[in-house]
C-alpha cells in the first residue's frame, strides 16, 4: 500500500502515544495541501457505500508558522490516526479529487496489499517495481535528469539502483508541502531544491551514484551551459510535465546525437502515462509525434495552452494520481533507457490509467500501448 | 558558452531562420552572441507613435519563444490590457511559453506579434506580406 513520508511520520509518532479514539474509521484518506495554511483532510472508506457521505469528510485548518508540519498535524490527525492503529489498518494518502469522489462513490472497497480503491472501482495494483539489480546497460551510465517531480524522482532512484555512475539533475524548483503528496523526498526535505532533497534520498538510501546539481528551469535559463552538460551525458530523460520543457530536451538530444527519453503523465481529458523514446539513429521523435497528433486533432496547439496537454478537460478530470502510477512511469522510463542504449526498443508507450482516452480508441484502460513514431516530413527538429 | 549556441549545434535551422524576413529587417549580433532581428516597426494610432521591433532569439531556441522588445518601449505600468502584455524586463507577452513549439519560426513569431498587437483597436497592425519572405521549406527526407 503506498503510504508516502508524511504519513508514516505520523502514524509512528502516534503509534507510541496512547489517546483517546474520538471516532473509529477502518481507513482513512488524508491529503496535505499548502495555501495560507496547512490543510488536513481526512475521508473514511468504508466497507458499505455511505448513506450520507457528507459526515465522512473532515477538514482542518492548521497554522504553519514557527510549528513544524508535523507537530502541526499530530494533534489534530492523532484520535483518527489512533483508530487506524487500533483496526490495524493502512493509510492512503490521495489527491482533492478522490477526496471529492468518496462522496459520489459506488462501491465500496476494502484495502489489501495488492487491491486499492481508486476512484469509484478496485484496481489491481500492478507489482511495485523493485531493485532487480544492476542492468548491465545502465552501468556506469552517465543519466541526464530534466524534471525532478512525482516521476522525476523515482526515475533518479531507479537509475541509481540500476548502477549509473553520475546522474546529472536538473530542475529550477524547491520541494513543497504539496509535492509531499506523490514525490519520494519526504517532508525532512521540505523547502530543499529539488535537485539537493533527491541527490539527499539517494545518498541516504546508499547509493554511491555521483550527482551533477542544476537548479535551472529550461529552456528557460541558462540553457546553452545546461546543453553543454548534457552533452556528457549517455542518455537523457525529461520527466518534467511541460511542453517546452520536453521539446529542448527532445532537440537537444537530437542534436547532441543523444538518446532521450521523454516520460510524463498527462491529465487531460484522462489520466494517460506517455513515453516517448527518440533515438539519434533513426528519424521521428518527439516533435514527430506531437505533429501526428495534432494532424489528428488529439492535440491542440493553441495560443495559451499547454501543447503538450491533450484537449477536452471536465470537471470530472481527475488531477491526482495514485502512486503506483508514478512508479509504473518511472520503471517504464527506466526500462526505456536501457534498451534504448541497447538499441532495441519500441518508439512511444502509452498507458490509460482509468477510462477511456477520446481519440485513443485502441488503448484499453489499464493496458500499455506500443507504436512507432512515423517521422513528419514537415518536422523542424529531426527534417531538417 | 561557445560550441552548445542552438545555431551552433542546429546550423541547418539557423539557415533556415535567415531567410524567412526581408529588408528592412536584419539579422545582426548582440555582443552576448545573440542573434536578433531589427528593422521593422509597428504603427500605434493612439496617440500616433511608432515602435521599432527588435526579435531576439533566446538561448533555449526554438523549444523557447522569440523575445519581442519595442523601442521605446512599452511600461508594464501602462493602463489597461496593453500595460498586462509587457513583461517586468520591457519585453512583449505576446505569446504564452506553452503555446509555442519547435514548429514556431520567426515569422510565425512576427505574425503572432502582428496578431497581438491587433487585437486593440488604437493600434494598427503590419502589412504582412511586405515583411515575411519566403515560407519555410523544409527538404524532403
Amino acid at each position: 500500500m503506498p503510504v508516502n513520508s508524511a504519513g508514516l511520520l505520523i502514524a509512528r509518532r502516534i503509534a507510541t502515544e496512547s489517546t483517546d479514539a474520538a471516532q473509529t474509521y477502518p481507513d482513512l484518506a488524508i491529503e496535505l495541501s499548502q495555501t495560507n495554511t496547512v490543510e488536513v483532510r481526512l475521508a473514511c472508506l468504508l466497507a458499505e457505500p455511505p448513506t450520507d457521505p457528507s459526515p465522512m469528510r473532515l477538514q482542518f485548518k492548521l497554522p504553519l508558522g514557527e510549528q513544524r508540519l508535523r507537530d502541526a498535524l499530530h494533534p489534530m490527525a492523532q484520535p483518527y490516526l489512533q483508530a487506524i492503529f487500533e483496526k490495524q489498518a493502512l493509510v492512503l494518502i490521495v489527491g482533492s479529487s478522490e477526496v471529492q469522489l468518496l462522496s459520489g462513490r459506488s462501491s465500496p472497497a476494502a484495502f489489501s496489499e495488492n487491491r486499492i480503491w481508486y476512484r469509484r472501482k478496485v484496481v489491481e495494483v500492478p507489482p511495485r517495481p523493485t531493485n532487480a539489480g544492476i542492468d548491465p546497460n545502465l552501468r556506469g551510465a552517465v543519466v541526464g535528469l530534466v524534471g525532478l517531480g512525482s516521476v522525476g524522482s523515482r526515475a533518479a532512484s531507479l537509475f541509481a539502483a540500476a548502477g549509473a555512475s553520475r546522474l546529472v539533475l536538473i530542475d529550477p524548483d524547491r520541494l513543497d508541502n504539496s509535492n509531499l503528496r506523490r514525490h519520494l523526498c519526504g517532508p525532512s526535505y521540505v523547502g530543499s531544491l529539488k535537485v539537493e532533497a533527491v541527490a539527499a534520498m539517494l545518498e541516504d538510501a546508499g547509493f554511491d551514484t555521483a550527482s551533477d546539481l542544476l537548479p535551472r528551469g529550461v529552456p528557460r535559463e541558462d540553457s546553452d551551459a545546461v546543453r553543454a552538460l548534457l552533452f556528457t551525458c549517455d542518455v537523457l530523460i525529461c520527466c518534467a510535465d511541460s511542453g517546452p520543457a520536453q521539446h529542448y530536451v527532445n532537440h537537444v538530444a537530437r542534436k547532441l546525437e543523444k538518446p532521450a527519453i521523454i516520460a510524463s503523465i498527462k491529465l487531460l481529458p484522462e489520466p494517460l502515462g506517455e513515453i516517448v523514446l527518440t533515438r539519434p539513429s533513426e528519424v521521428g521523435c518527439f516533435n514527430c509525434w506531437r505533429l501526428s497528433l495534432q494532424e489528428q486533432k488529439l492535440v491542440l496547439k493553441a495560443d495559451g495552452h499547454d501543447p503538450a496537454d491533450y484537449p477536452e478537460t471536465t470537471p470530472a478530470t481527475p488531477r491526482g494520481i495514485p502512486g503506483f502510477h508514478l512508479d509504473q512511469i518511472a520503471a517504464v522510463a527506466c526500462d526505456l533507457s536501457s534498451r534504448a542504449l541497447a538499441g532495441t526498443s519500441p518508439r512511444v508507450w502509452l498507458n490509460a490509467m482509468q477510462k477511456k482516452v477520446h481519440g485513443f480508441d485502441d488503448l484499453e484502460v489499464q493496458q500499455s500501448w506500443i507504436e512507432e513514431i512515423a517521422p513528419q516530413t514537415n518536422c523542424l527538429v529531426c527534417g531538417l | 558558452m561557445p560550441g552548445f549556441a542552438w545555431h551552433e549545434i542546429d546550423p541547418k535551422r539557423f539557415s533556415l531562420e535567415k531567410g524567412l524576413l526581408k529588408p528592412p529587417w536584419r539579422l545582426v549580433q548582440d555582443k552576448d552572441g545573440r542573434f536578433a532581428w531589427e528593422g521593422g516597426t509597428l504603427l500605434r494610432k493612439k496617440p500616433d507613435a511608432e515602435h521599432s521591433v527588435r526579435l531576439v532569439y533566446p538561448e533555449g531556441y526554438p523549444a523557447r519563444f522569440i523575445e519581442a522588445r519595442l523601442q521605446p518601449e512599452l511600461s508594464p505600468t501602462l493602463n489597461g490590457a496593453l500595460g498586462l502584455h509587457v513583461n517586468m524586463d520591457g519585453s512583449i507577452c505576446y505569446v504564452t511559453a506553452e503555446g509555442w513549439t519547435p514548429q514556431d519560426t520567426v515569422s510565425d513569431a512576427l505574425e503572432l506579434l502582428n496578431t497581438w498587437w491587433s487585437k486593440y483597436h488604437w493600434l494598427t497592425g503590419l502589412d504582412l506580406d511586405r515583411h515575411l519572405g519566403p515560407r519555410k521549406q523544409i527538404p524532403e527526407r
